[in-house]
């Protein structure tokens, strides 16, 4: 098996990768970042702080919604939950375009095609 | 979990954020720890050695702070380094603290003075009337100013740490009626003194304070909803505060 994915080739697709989690239903930090390492097979490795910082970065841009999930109140820290917005998927939906254009051109390039 | 705490407190404190965000922050940052914490402790008993690696799931905090540093915006930054600028440092006594607020009052003040003196400047080489005015209502004001940021800075800092242990709603009432009587004793003297210094004539007294009242009424309200907001924000971050984090 192959090197995990890891570093600055992960932080280059965060956004990308967190706005596809988010598309069917909302979450956690925590929960992203499983639905990430499932989807990912174990493949991704990335410090989980990284999450948060781009998720605030997200909510700024309007990407993503948060709001406080109530119904842990009382037991513990709350946990912040975050959904997609409309400007979010149309995002997703362009960057999945574009991933689809980098990947046609490039991987003929390299040798590889889909 | 104090060690979880402390690692979220290393990361959270030096970011330049105001005390609502930085609490969201830090209550986010946590709660992911305490999941990472559950996660682990499937794979080891070791209580200790589950906290060490859910800790460094999160990676360095030095990093982390930086990140989260980068999507504060300058608009946020900046009332934030000015709150710092005034707030009360972790030994620092209550005499201290007022004298410095004091001190950082005067150094604004002598700027602004430097600032009026040089619009007036035909004014005060020809020391005439209106020249002479100006310097008096300078010296009073800058006096006033100084010693009134004095005592409200002691006052304010009991006021608040008094409301911030409150228990009731009277409580926290009577320590912000104590604030808005003082702020409104310290501003109308203020008011009365600049009057009678313009004018020179003690004549001049109850027309400053009927000029000074609806001012300092305002100021007293607004002294009393600020010593509350602060006070809030010391209850909610207390415990965090609190944590060592050096070493």
């Amino acid at each position: 098996m192959s090197e995990p994915i890891s570093g600055n080739a992960i932080r280059g697709h965060l956004e990308t990768l967190v706005l596809s989690t988010l598309e069917r239903q909302e979450a956690h930090g925590f929960e992203i970042l499983r639905r990430l390492d499932e989807a990912g097979r174990g493949s991704l490795s990335m410090k989980e702080g990284s999450l948060y910082p781009a998720l605030y970065r997200m909510e700024k841009s309007g990407l993503v919604k948060a709001r406080w999930d109530d119904k842990a109140e009382g037991r513990g820290p709350r946990r912040r939950v975050y959904r997609l917005t409309t400007k979010g998927r149309r995002q997703l939906q362009q960057r999945r375009q574009e991933w689809n254009h980098f990947v046609a051109v490039i991987g003929p390039i390299v040798g590889v095609t889909a | 979990m104090i060690e979880l705490k402390r690692f979220v407190e290393r990361v959270v404190r030096p970011v330049p954020a105001d005390v609502w965000h930085k609490l969201r922050m830090r209550e986010e940052l946590y709660a992911h720890l305490l999941d990472a914490y559950q996660h682990e402790l499937r794979t080891t008993d070791d209580l200790v050695e589950a906290q060490r690696r859910a800790i460094s799931r999160m990676g360095e905090p030095k990093v982390l702070t930086a990140e989260l540093r980068s999507t504060v915006s300058w608009m946020e930054r900046w009332p934030e380094w000015t709150s710092q600028l005034f707030a009360r440092h972790p030994s620092e006594s209550l005499g201290a603290l007022a004298s410095r607020t004091t001190l950082i009052i005067i150094v604004f003040g002598i700027v602004e003075a430097i600032s009026a003196c040089l619009l007036r400047f035909e004014d005060l080489v020809a020391w005439n009337a209106n020249g002479q005015i100006f310097v008096r209502m300078l010296i009073a004001l800058l006096g006033c100013v100084s010693l009134g940021t004095f005592l409200l800075t002691l006052l304010a800092e009991v006021v608040i740490s008094r409301m911030a242990v409150a228990k009731s709603w009277r409580e926290t009432i009577g320590a912000g009626s104590l604030m808005a009587a003082g702020c409104f004793a310290v501003v109308l003297t203020l008011g009365i003194v600049v009057h009678v210094a313009a004018s020179w004539s003690f004549a001049e007294l109850p027309a400053g304070f009927r000029s000074w009242l609806p001012g300092a009424l305002a100021a007293a309200a607004i002294s009393a909803g600020a010593c509350i907001a602060a006070a809030k924000e010391r209850r909610a971050t207390a415990s965090w505060l609190e944590l060592e984090i050096d070493g």
